[in-house]
């Protein structure tokens, strides 16, 4: 038995797929309970609600024959979320009390950005299981000072044109530092794919930009000369004001599509044995964003299950892995468990660490 | 007998296996080879709580573990084995009628929330702050707005004082624990205006107070913004955003972008929508201000025309800066409604051109 598997290891690549077996009307039920209890509690079964969400959506994507768990401890996640509660909650007072001084506590809180990444990635990997092997997270604080605050502070004197390179060092430091068991990731990107994402963006806002300004005057001249009434242009211009807002959606959607191909389709794990591979599009991702935006707004909220399920299949659905060995030689480490405070205080001050 | 996946402790190896039970033992054994790998005390074995139709677990405690998608043979051996397992949750989830009254109720208690239960608690938590506390705490944002969109004012020194003098006269003991203060700006960004800020700082913009026809339309504003001191209007918009904006990002929040807009919509609307509830509270204290000083209460309806009439010819322009206003207050004529009839002034050469 043993020995066929292993003829098996060094037998040509294997792709598996992710799937994802969620459904919107079983994901509100959850949902709905989950609202309710953290509302009759004041926000205290808010931790349970979401290790108990965490846990439908993990456990509904599925890999080669077995599917993903979280295992965080809801009153670990409490305790941090009382904290970050805390922490708004002056932030909040100050910034009504004395305006401008927020500034100042942003600058005090700033430098503790990068340690917060850290522990939020840490507590979110650790927390994550697949087949009863954890993940890790390994990145150091000053490693994240340095990709987050130090890099960052470079766009000013660049005009901007290092940015894509900062994207791409965050994205970098996010993968490489991430285990499955005691095996790294590996991030394989390279900072010239960045700089064609966020170049093709210019180039249509800047052809946009043209289109956009040329059409407006044209159509602007055309109804002063037939109506010569100022009043008529300046109502044409505030229609045309959502157009540009729209517009700024789609270059928003394609950068996030374009930088999840990047970051997935470059990722490996355990020395390019395991290849990612995802294969987003801009304009089904446009879809699931527009239509569960119209949803939301027409149900007063009570689609958001709906959609959440919608983009998260979306999501799991397009993704792959392309194996030259099998998933069964993984080992954990052994770890000592992490507070749940970086986690939840980087959620409360939405820091988005992108993946 | 439970087909699953039975992981070693630490091990991503995957071993296709049966689970029988007999007498509260668990026995796991290989499905290819019937060997036994595991066995134990079901009390031993933690079993996880359902969760829709996601996998099961079964962890021993060498930390190896089970794992089944068979809910409901899991859901067989806990009720034959009267083990602990909670499964009250998952019983909320799956009972239609139970879901039923859960939205009825989570609706319910939204509305109630949004309609009394967040405006009370604002309204009190507002009060129970000592009236020193807001007294120290203009003066920054005062500060902030000198810098940015007012300017001194340009009317005649003995004209302000007249003024200053005639508003605070007019004040009887028990208007405002915080001690008002009465001071004037010019201001082209905001027009004929006045605002009140949580300190007791009145700010009448010169452009109002040439817009009047008669002080004692400026006495009715500034009634109003009297109102808003006394019932600490700031101070209770600040804690109802604050409430609703956390109450949605954990509703509708996840870090996705689509999160935040969707959070950001609810906490606009109902800004919005208290913030003219405010003004309704306002005005109703105005009325009150005029009435006991025995002042027509025309005059706010008169001033309100005024400005109004004032907007619409700024709006006409190409900027659109004075549409907001619109959207924080109510409309003029649901404000003045129960002022009655503007007062007839006929000989009006106060008012100067305000506009460049």
């Amino acid at each position: 038995m043993e020995s066929q598997q292993d003829v098996n290891i060094s037998s040509s690549a294997k792709t598996h797929q992710f799937t994802f077996t969620g459904n919107g009307a079983e994901y509100f039920r959850i949902w709905i309970v989950n609202l309710l209890l953290s509302i009759i509690t004041l926000g205290i079964y808010s931790a349970w609600a979401k290790v108990r969400t965490k846990r439908y959506f993990y456990g509904n994507t599925h890999l080669d024959s077995s599917s993903f768990d979280y295992l965080a401890n809801p009153i670990t996640i409490l305790k941090g979320r009382l904290i970050a509660v805390g922490l708004l909650a002056i932030y909040l007072a100050v910034a009504s009390f004395s305006p401008g001084a927020e500034l100042f506590l942003i600058l005090i809180f700033l430098p503790f950005m990068p340690w917060l990444i850290v522990k939020a990635l840490t507590f979110n990997a650790q927390n994550s299981s697949y087949r009863n092997v954890r993940f890790g997270f390994n990145g150091s604080a000053a490693e994240a000072f340095k990709e987050y605050l130090l890099f960052p502070l470079l766009i000013i004197f660049t005009l901007g044109l290092i940015f894509p390179y900062i994207n791409f060092r965050q994205n970098r430091f996010t993968v490489n530092n991430h285990l499955f068991g005691q095996n790294n990731f590996n991030f394989e990107a390279t900072p010239k794919k960045y700089y064609k994402i966020y170049g093709f963006a210019l180039l249509f806002i800047f052809l946009f930009g043209m289109v956009f300004s040329i059409s407006a005057g044209v159509i602007a001249g055309n109804i002063q000369a037939a109506t010569a009434d100022p009043d008529q242009v300046s109502q044409m211009m505030l229609y045309l004001l959502p157009i540009m807002y729209i517009f700024y959606g789609i270059i928003g959607v394609y950068i996030q599509v374009k930088l999840l191909n990047i970051l997935f389709s470059n990722t490996t794990l355990d020395d390019d044995s395991f290849k990612f591979m995802s294969n987003y599009k801009v304009g089904k991702m446009l879809w699931l964003h527009t239509s569960n935006l119209i949803g939301i707004i027409l149900t007063l909220g009570l689609f958001y299950p709906w959609a959440k399920v919608r983009m998260a299949r979306y999501r799991v659905e397009q993704l792959s892995v392309e194996a030259t060995k099998d998933l069964n030689h993984f080992a954990s480490v052994q770890s000592d468990s992490i507070s749940a405070t970086g986690d939840e205080i980087g959620e409360a001050f939405a820091i988005d660490v992108g993946i | 007998m439970i087909q699953g996946n039975f992981f070693r402790s630490g091990e991503s190896k995957l071993h296709t296996v049966r689970l029988q039970y007999i007498n509260g033992e668990l026995f796991i054994y290989k499905l290819s080879s019937n060997e036994l790998l595991k066995n134990s005390s079901i009390k031993d074995a933690k079993i996880s709580g359902r969760i829709g139709n996601t996998a099961r677990n079964i962890t021993f405690d060498d930390n190896s573990r089970f794992e089944t998608l068979d809910n409901d043979a899991i859901d067989t051996l806990i009720k034959e084995n009267v083990v602990h397992s909670s499964q009250l949750i998952h019983w909320l989830e799956t009972n239609y009628s139970m879901i039923a009254v859960m939205l009825f109720s989570t609706i319910f208690i939204t509305w109630a929330m949004i309609q009394y239960g967040i405006p009370a608690s604002a309204k009190w938590a507002a009060y129970k702050v000592p009236p020193t506390w807001y007294a120290e705490s203009g003066n920054t944002t005062l500060k902030y707005l000198d810098e940015a969109i007012l300017s001194p004012s340009e009317l005649p020194e003995e004209r302000q004082q007249r003024l200053q003098h005639y508003f605070l006269s007019s004040l009887s003991k028990n208007d405002s624990p915080i001690p008002i203060q009465v001071s004037f700006r010019h201001s082209e960004f905001m027009g004929p205006n006045a605002f009140a800020l949580p300190s007791g700082d009145i700010v009448f913009t010169d452009q109002l107070v040439n817009l009047a026809c008669d002080d004692r339309e400026l006495l009715a504003i500034f009634g109003h913004e009297v109102g808003h001191i006394k019932e600490r209007h700031m101070a209770r918009r600040v804690l109802q955003s604050s409430v609703i904006a956390i109450a949605a990002a954990i509703t509708f929040g996840d870090s996705s972008s689509m999160g935040e807009l969707i959070a950001a919509i609810p906490t606009f609307l109902l800004e919005m929508g208290y913030s003219r509830d405010f003004e309704r509270e306002a005005d109703d204290y105005a009325l009150e201000y005029m009435h006991t000083r025995n002042i027509e209460l025309g005059f706010f309806t008169s001033i309100m025309n005024r400005i109004e009439a004032q907007y619409d010819e700024l709006n006409s322009g190409n900027e659109s800066k004075f549409e907001n206003y619109f959207v924080t207050h109510p409309s003029t004529t649901e404000r003045t409604e129960k002022f009655g009839n503007a007062v007839a002034i006929s000989n009006c050469q106060n008012r100067t051109a305000i506009n460049d």
